[in-house]
């Protein structure tokens, strides 16, 4: 008796990731680059969630948004990675407890 | 030829009091006293052919039954129909040849006097108004006019006991005087409320004729049911009480000698403290409806005579003494009418009238002999230098004691008339007609013993002058003791010459009138005519007295006699050692049976008690600290908590996103107008935005310098005028006959939601007027107070009258909030700017509390839209909203006017706005923006959710009799001008809020009524507090004093202002407190009582602040180059007098306006209330 | 599946996206090559264009669907886009007083708000989930950078930061709602999930779905609780920025939000009724009492924006079309009041540059009375006071909630604006009762005619603008029922 890897399972591994990435972003005290790359598992848990669902449905809009958010994922961390580097250049550090100079 | 008797004196009050500087003192005397002279020959013929032309041959045909003329109308509303008559039949016959002839010969003496006084102008004045106001009471043909009169002397009285206004010792009594006056006149005005529901008529005639009908019904009084008739008689008689200083009520009376003596023997001794005996036989049809009220009336008689005779004894004040025996005089008069025995009374009061006149005036002769020592302790032997003083005190004696043969028709004039009471008293019987006739025997006793000891002490013996002096009250005027003996003389003629003709008066009036007022019942009915009472029996009764009854008050005469010549005369040691060996007594009645210091621990302390208490504690305490700013701080907890949660970490912040999508997820399951060029549609607009364009001219006018800032002023002085005269010709051209909404407008804007409406009813034209009324004084009394941003100032106050009126012409509920709502921006800026040191705190408390209330209205007002699918208010007045959705309405609703109103408790804000903004501001605070409130109750709740009206009814009346008499208590502790009229507006306004919930015609015109005056009443107050205010910069009270000197116009409007506020009858003041309380009785008893009671606290602060300002000495060096009231000043103050006094005596504009509109409501409420209790009477069958 | 443009004039409804792209592109290449002094002339040329294009969508705006149904130009679009591209050309105009010091005198900035601006109207005409995510992302991306483009300024840098990571985790968000929803409807095309919906209702998933879905847009318009950026984004970016920020975004977020709701998922409006409604509710009570502990202006202003998207959502929950209509016209004052608010506070200057703190307005209305009447007026709009425009804005949104019988909800809209007028009374008082403290350098020009058309219209909207905005606004929600 195989275990037959239906829709469901795949959900699952997308929900996981889904929730390590959000997880990954306020349990993480250290560096802004984790949090950049959390961000990056998130995203991945939305394309398998794209794809698998795309396959079940027998539909191509599925990829083609995967395809889509991958580009602009890319865009994304470009500029990300870009604003940490100037607000290294600023602060010089990258720690996520030291970017707290506004509150209240 | 009545008109020329009632009026004359008031011409020469008018004259004497408006132009007396300008006269010259003289003139004045002449003036006023010839004019008086002119009304007593008048009396005389008018009474003569009642008293002794035609015989019983031709009864009743002799002359005519009371005849009346009218003046004018007075107060319409509903059933109630009051017009100004003089009525004239024998009893009014009586009186006024007993006002007018003691009242021109007090006039002649007062001539002689007063020679010296530097005010006498006034003093005639005041002589002369109180005899035009005694004349209205005598001659009154309703209950209202009686009560105007009734009033009318009380001030007068007031005004002539405080004459010397720089004696604290004089202002005290006259407070006092006017304060227990207010507690007899709390019941009297209850009785009239009572009277009116009983017997359906305010007029005499028409109430008399329904007596018979009323018979045995019971009312509910204070959820008690009682004999109708007895409550009505027993709260009349307590006016009476009040009065004529009946036992409980007395203790003004012997203060009231700190006047001038003249006034001591025309008010005190002859007229007004008659008052009540005249009104209880006016209403003796009433009374005798009524044993319980007559026997009750019986015994406070007999009680007064014994005790004020008790107290009579050991006085030892000349004018003390003859104080309490005028009281004791008084309860004999209330046997006589409690006996039934009206005309023995009246009798009595008439030849009283003489005698104690007669005495009174003889004593201010002894007084003016002996340079105004007035302790007889210190007089003595005066015989040989004023004999004929003496004399005519003798035969006043002669006369007050009853001298004469019983059985023959010798004697003074006293004895007739007191031997028929004391007669009359046997003949009831009882136990209660047994008490009254040895309670006044003794007193006849007592009251022989007195008099001649004053006698005694005053002419015979050796002079005492060098004698110490005990009575500390008067020695400023016990200058020179040592000479004042020697320096004694007779007085002048123009004294004497008075004293004369009541001396014929006191020894005549007995003997010739003995048979038509007691002795012959056929004389008597004819002679009476029908105006009081005849009770054949009593009279008979009296008549068949055994000897022993008739002889027995000579008797106690001559025994009181004997005794006083023995202990002055022939063992002048005696009165010493019987007060050494009796201490106690001789203390109990020296202090008067202690009923001051009684009432001052009953009465006065715990008032001012309770008023502190619930100023600082409930108000300030309570209300201010804990729960309004209680609130602030649990605000700024919340605040702090909130500013908390933002870290600024960027993993709490992703936390709070996690938090939220967990939250959802288990949350997951309005055309324009073209044809507005017609005056009919176009001058609603345009009275409405007049002054916006007024705002927009200003915008444009700058510079700072003096020129420029007067032509802003004129500018903003002018816009507010051709406003005032736009609402004027709305008012003009208004349809009064028409219930309905006039010069309306009606546009669709945006959408159907919101449109332009705008329309008046008779409700609220007066409204629009009041408001436009109120602006130029306003621009006026901000001329020159204020001098920082002028420019800004007039815009926003141009600004805010358009809001204002806009509220009023508004008929669409959306607009009504936009215009409702935006009246707080300009007064919050008015109040930040402008105003005094704590400002800022002040206009955030306005803002704060107006507009959380607020708010809640628009609530109600989407809700209502929801419902009905229309904001137009026309449309929704008819609309049925469901009863449920009535109560949730009604309380938003409630919920923002109650605090514009502002009701009790929701007025916090109002005392310190009221403070802090400049005068202007507190004007239009006070006079409109107050209204507001009133405005949308009259405009919504009523007609829009009657259910809900009827069902809160009762709680808006406890808060409503809470606001008059808690905050009334609490003006009286303050100490700051404005917050003190601040306080009375909420207490006012409580009159509103009661009337307009009384749901009937009568309270609900009053309440309007009550918001047009008290808008013009509180205006002219904070306008005058702004002209001190002005000079001295400071408004706490104790910084003033005797401004009267420096300021006698000032202190002239100032005092027609306060006596509006205290809703004196003759001003508008009175009208609407008067129409809101007799429409209350009508639904709540309890309200109408409580509210009544109110009415007796704002006299007390309202007189007491008037005298801590305007009288006493000028002490204060600051006040002492004080200037009284300029050109500008003057321009603001007396048209508001005018307005003050011709409403009050002539409301008919503002009724007839309100009349259609406020019938139409009256009934679509009663309608509407009585539907659902119809319906179910109906299933009941 | 053949393409739906068959020549160039079926394109007409995407003209204006077209014309702000190329307008974008061209300055960019423009940008590169002039001399940086000139980089100014940019600006001006952007603010021209955007007015333009504003101008055309407005009065000339086609209507259609194009790109086989995942563009869609109607009434709603073109309202709630003459409305972007007007906010965004205002906000450009607050940046040219002052560029240099304010770090926004690249000839980037503007570009890269032209960009900006197109990703929102792109959000605004969104009429698939692909659309959708792309117009957000180009819009998002563009503004992380714009947050951070003072880049010498550590407050600004941080800002940036702190936008993009949370940014992005909501853009994570909402491509988790979205792919559930194409999983459980079986389609990313609006109309085709309505469809979807109204035949087959509601499922777990697809409530799911709903629910991540309107997290990310909620961020958008920092509705709490996903507002936390904004008071810190809003400190610490350039004021020019932070007006951006304020106005053209949210109003594009908005639309995207009514969008979704009130026609995409308008069958199961029981379900996001409850989370609008919690959400307005939060928003408005938290951002009444935070504003209050307030000392920086900025960081009141963003409180105050919290709360204005509080008030708005009200309208929304309504889920009626009187709803949208409300929150159509709250939307268009909104941006009136905030314009004007932040050419006041722009225009006050003092030899330390630009005011911080609410205490720094003591006494304007001495020195500058014009300034200070024009903000005041924009203060008491914002409380609500009738008969300005801000009073009219809360209004129809409580007649709809009111209408929607969603009582509680608005006696608490209520209690809160009464809240709120503490914070705004407060620049009152102190900018009239109190004596002044600085003095303030002359007006530039623009921004005293900026405020004046915004206190215009503030004052006089019952009269002027009211209704014709009230008809307009009628018709574009109507293009969504």
């Amino acid at each position: 008796m195989g275990l037959e890897i239906g829709l469901g399972h795949y959900l699952t591994v997308a929900a996981i990731l889904f929730t390590l990435g959000v997880f990954g972003i306020f349990l993480n005290r250290k560096n802004v680059i984790i949090i950049l790359m959390s961000v990056e598992l998130i995203l991945l848990a939305v394309n398998l969630n794209f794809v698998a669902f795309s396959a079940a449905l027998n539909d191509l809009q599925g990829q083609v948004f995967a395809l889509l958010i991958l580009t602009v994922a890319a865009a994304e961390a470009a500029i990300g990675l870009a604003i940490l580097v100037i607000f290294y250049r600023n602060r010089g550090s990258i720690a996520v407890d030291d970017v707290n100079m506004m509150k209240g | 030829m009545i008109q020329a008797i009632v009026f004359l004196p008031l011409i020469g009050a008018l004259i004497a009091g408006l132009f007396g500087r300008q006269i010259g003192h003289r003139n004045s005397e002449y003036i006023t006293t010839g004019l008086l002279i002119i009304g007593a020959v008048l009396s005389w013929i008018v009474f003569l052919p009642m008293a002794f032309g035609g015989g019983e041959a031709v009864e009743g045909a002799a002359h005519a039954e009371a005849f009346k003329v009218e003046v004018m109308r007075w107060i319409q509303v509903g059933d109630m129909d009051l017009r100004w008559v003089l009525r004239v039949d024998t009893l009014t016959a009586i009186m006024l040849v007993v006002v007018n002839t003691v009242s021109s010969l007090v006039h002649v003496y007062s001539i002689g006097y007063m020679n010296d006084d530097p005010h006498r102008s006034r003093f005639f004045a005041y002589l002369s108004l109180f005899t035009f106001a005694m004349l209205m009471l005598v001659t009154a043909d309703n209950f209202l006019q009686m009560f105007f009169g009734w009033e009318g002397v009380g001030l007068a009285s007031y005004l002539l006991i405080g004459f010397w206004y720089t004696k604290p010792s004089a202002n005290a009594a006259a407070m006092k005087a006017f304060i227990v006056n207010r507690v007899g006149d709390f019941g009297f005005a209850l009785g009239i409320f009572g009277a009116f529901m009983v017997l359906g008529h305010i007029d005499f005639d028409g109430a008399f004729h329904a007596v018979e009908g009323a018979k045995d019904t019971s009312i509910n009084f204070l959820s008690w049911n009682f004999d109708a008739m007895t409550v009505v008689c027993l709260l009349l008689f307590m006016g009476a009480m009040g009065k004529s200083a009946q036992f409980l009520l007395h203790t003004w009376l012997p203060d009231a000698m700190e006047g001038p003596t003249p006034v001591s023997a025309l008010i005190h001794a002859a007229t007004m403290v008659t008052a009540g005996v005249f009104m209880v036989a006016r209403l003796s049809p009433l009374f005798e409806a009524s044993p319980t009220a007559m026997t009750f009336v019986l015994i406070i008689g007999a009680i007064t005579a014994f005790f004020a005779a008790t107290v009579g004894l050991v006085q030892n004040d000349i004018k003390r003494v003859i104080a309490y025996s005028t009281c004791s005089q008084l309860g004999y008069m209330f046997v006589a009418l409690g006996a039934g025995a009206y005309s023995a009374g009246i009798f009595h009061l008439f030849t009283h009238a003489f005698f104690k006149a007669l005495l009174f005036l003889g004593a201010g002769s002894v007084i003016h002999a002996m340079h105004h020592e007035q302790d007889m302790r210190n007089m003595g032997g005066l015989r040989h230098k004023i004999p004929v003083t003496y004399a005519m005190m003798l035969i006043g004696t002669l006369a007050l004691t009853g001298v004469g043969i019983p059985g023959t028709s010798l004697g003074f004039a006293g004895f007739f008339s007191k031997d028929s009471i004391i007669e009359a008293s046997y003949a009831v019987g009882g136990n209660a007609g047994a008490f009254a006739f040895w309670m006044l025997v003794i007193a006849a006793l007592f009251t022989s013993f007195y008099s001649w000891r004053l006698i005694f002490m005053t002419f015979h013996g050796k002079p005492r002058h060098d004698a110490p002096s005990q009575d500390h009250a008067h020695d400023e005027h016990g200058h020179d003791h040592g000479s004042a003996y020697d320096n004694a003389h007779e007085s002048p003629n123009v004294m004497l010459v008075p004293l004369y003709f009541l001396a014929a008066g006191a020894v005549l009036s007995g003997v010739v009138f003995y048979g038509i007022f007691f002795h012959d019942i056929g004389h008597i009915e004819h002679f009476f005519n029908g105006s009081i009472v005849v009770d054949h029996e009593i009279l008979e009764g009296a008549h068949a007295a055994p000897l022993w009854a008739k002889w027995s008050a000579s008797l106690a005469m001559v025994f009181g006699f004997i005794i006083a010549w023995y202990m002055y005369i022939r063992d002048p040691s005696t009165p010493k050692r019987l007060a050494d060996t009796n201490p106690g007594l001789y203390q109990f009645l020296l202090n008067k049976w202690y009923f001051d210091e009684l009432y001052d621990r009953i009465f006065v302390r715990p008032a001012l008690w309770i008023g502190r208490f619930l100023w600082q504690r409930f108000d300030d305490q309570l209300i201010d600290q804990t729960v309004t700013e209680g609130l602030g701080r649990r605000v700024q907890n919340v605040t702090a908590w909130v500013v908390r949660l933002q870290s600024g970490y960027l993993y709490h912040y992703a936390f709070a996103m996690l938090i939220g999508v967990a939250g959802s997820i288990d949350l997951g399951h309005c055309g324009r107008g073209t044809d507005l060029m017609t005056f009919e549609n176009s001058i609603l607009t345009l009275t409405t935005f007049l002054p916006l364009l007024g705002a927009f001219i200003l915008l444009f006018m700058t510079g700072k310098d003096e020129s420029a800032l007067n032509r802003i002023r004129w500018v903003a002085l002018v816009t507010t005028l051709v406003t005032l005269l736009l609402s004027l010709m709305v008012w003009a051209q208004f349809d009064a006959s028409n219930p309905g909404f006039q010069f309306v407008v009606n546009k669709p804007w945006i959408g159907e939601s919101i449109g332009y409406r705008v329309g008046v009813d008779g409700i609220s034209v007066l409204f629009v007027v009041l408001s436009a009324l109120l602006m130029p004084f306003c621009v006026l009394a901000s001329w020159e107070s204020v001098q920082v941003r002028v420019r800004e100032y007039m815009i926003v106050f141009l600004i805010l009258e358009t809001l204002m009126i806009g509220v009023f012409t508004t008929l669409d509920l959306a607009m009504f909030y936009v215009f409702f709502e935006g009246t707080l921006l300009p007064m919050f800026l008015i109040i930040g700017i402008w105003g005094g040191k704590r400002r800022i705190q002040a206009s955030y408390k306005f803002f704060f509390y107006t507009f959380t209330g607020s708010v809640l209205m628009l609530l109600a007002i989407m809700g209502m839209y929801w419902n009905a699918g229309t904001t137009d208010i026309s449309k929704l007045l008819t609309h049925d909203f469901p009863v449920g959705m009535q109560t949730w309405l009604w309380l938003a609703f409630f919920a923002s006017l109650a605090v514009k109103m502002p009701m009790w408790p929701f007025h916090r804000w109002l005392p310190e706005a009221h403070v802090e903004a400049p005068t202007a501001g507190s004007v239009i605070l006070a006079a409109i923006l107050l209204k507001l409130g009133g405005y949308g109750f009259l405009r919504f709740s009523l007609p829009m959710f009657p259910d809900a009206s009827l069902y809160f009814a009762n709680f808006v009346f406890v808060l409503s009799v809470a606001a008059i008499i808690v905050t009334s208590l609490v003006a009286l502790v303050q100490t700051d001008m404005k917050k003190l009229i601040a306080y009375s507006s909420v207490a006012h306004m409580g009159f509103v809020t009661m009337g307009i919930f009384a749901g009937n015609a009568l309270g609900v015109q009053g309440a309007v009524f009550q918001m047009i005056s008290h808008g013009i009443v509180s205006g002219a107050l904070f306008l005058s507090v702004g002209v001190i205010y002005d000079r001295m910069h400071t408004r706490d009270i104790v910084a003033y004093g005797g401004l009267v000197e420096r300021m006698p116009r000032y202190a002239f409007a100032f005092m027609v202002f306060t006596m509006a506020n205290v809703g004196l009858p003759g001003t508008s003041g009175f009208v609407g407190e008067f129409l809101t309380m007799i429409g209350i009785f009508q639904v709540n008893t309890w309200v109408a009582f409580g509210a009544a009671f109110g009415v007796i606290f704002s006299a007390c602060y309202a007189l007491w602040l008037y005298r801590r300002i305007i009288f006493g000495a000028l002490t204060k060096e600051s006040l002492k180059s004080i200037l009284d009231l300029n050109m500008r000043e003057k321009f603001t103050l007396y048209p508001l007098i005018a307005l003050i006094i011709f409403f009050g005596f002539y409301p008919a504009p503002i009724l007839d306006a309100t009349a259609a509109s406020v019938n139409a409501l009256v009934s679509h409420y009663s309608a509407a209330v009585d539907a659902p209790a119809a319906i179910a009477a109906a299933v009941a069958h | 599946m053949g393409s739906d443009v068959t020549s160039f004039a079926s394109l007409a409804p995407i003209f204006p996206e077209m014309a702000i792209a190329i307008g974008a592109v061209v300055l960019l290449l423009v940008g590169v090559v002039i001399n940086k002094e000139r980089s100014i002339g940019i600006s001006y040329a952007a603010i021209v264009l955007l007015l333009v294009v504003a101008a055309l969508t407005m009065f000339q705006g086609q209507d259609g669907i194009l790109f086989n149904g995942t563009f869609i130009a109607d009434g709603f679009s073109r309202y709630m886009k003459a409305l972007v591209l007007g906010g965004s050309a205002f906000a450009l105009m607050l940046a040219l007083p002052n560029a240099v010091e304010q770090g926004v005198h690249k000839f980037e900035y503007a570009v890269l708000v032209l960009l900006a601006t197109l990703g929102m109207m792109m959000m605004v005409s969104a009429n698939d989930l692909m659309t959708l995510y792309v117009g957000l992302e180009l819009q998002s991306l563009a503004l992380y950078v714009v947050a951070a483009i003072k880049r010498d300024d550590s407050r600004a840098t941080e800002a940036g930061l702190k936008y993009f990571v949370l940014g992005a985790l909501s853009s994570g968000m909402l491509l988790y709602g979205a792919s559930m929803v194409y999983g459980f409807t079986g389609t990313t095309n609006l109309p085709a999930i309505l469809a979807q919906i109204t035949a087959e209702g509601r499922s777990i998933g697809l409530i799911f779905g709903l629910v991540f879905l309107l997290a990310g847009v909620a961020f958008k318009i920092s509705a709490v609780p996903f507002h936390m950026w904004t008071p810190d984004v809003y400190e610490g970016a350039p004021t020019p920025v932070t007006a951006l920020f304020a106005t053209a975004p949210k109003v594009a977020a908005m639309a995207l939000m009514v969008r979704l709701v009130s026609n995409t998922f308008a069958p199961i409006a029981h379900d996001w009724q409850q989370i609008l409604i919690f959400l307005s509710i939060a928003s408005m009570v938290l951002a009444a009492f935070a504003a209050i502990g307030q000392k920086s202006i900025k960081r009141l202003i963003a409180y105050s924006s919290i709360g204005h998207v509080g008030f708005a959502l009200v309208g929304l929950s309504a889920a009626n079309q009187g709803g949208v209509e409300g929150v159509a016209i709250y939307m268009a004052i909104y941006v009136t009041m905030t314009i004007g608010m932040f050419a006041c506070l722009l225009s006050l200057r003092t030899e330390n540059g630009e005011i911080e703190n609410i205490e720094d307005f003591a006494g304007v209305a001495q020195t500058r009375p014009y300034v200070a009447a024009i903000m005041a007026v924009v203060m008491f709009s914002l409380i609500g006071m009738p008969p300005l425009a801000g009073f009219f804005a809360k209004w129809h949104v409580f007649l709809a909630a009111i209408d929607a019988q969603l009582y509680l909800l608005a006696v608490i809209g209520v209690l809160a604006s009464a809240v709120s007028a503490f914070y705004y009374l407060r620049i009152v008082k102190l900018m009239y009762f109190d004596e002044p403290r600085q003095t303030f350098a002359a007006v530039p020009n623009e921004l005293g005619i900026i405020m004046g058309i915004s206190g215009f219209l503030l004052v006089t909207y019952y009269f002027t603008v009211g209704g014709a905005l009230a008809g307009v606004a009628h018709m574009a929600a109507g293009s969504l029922f």
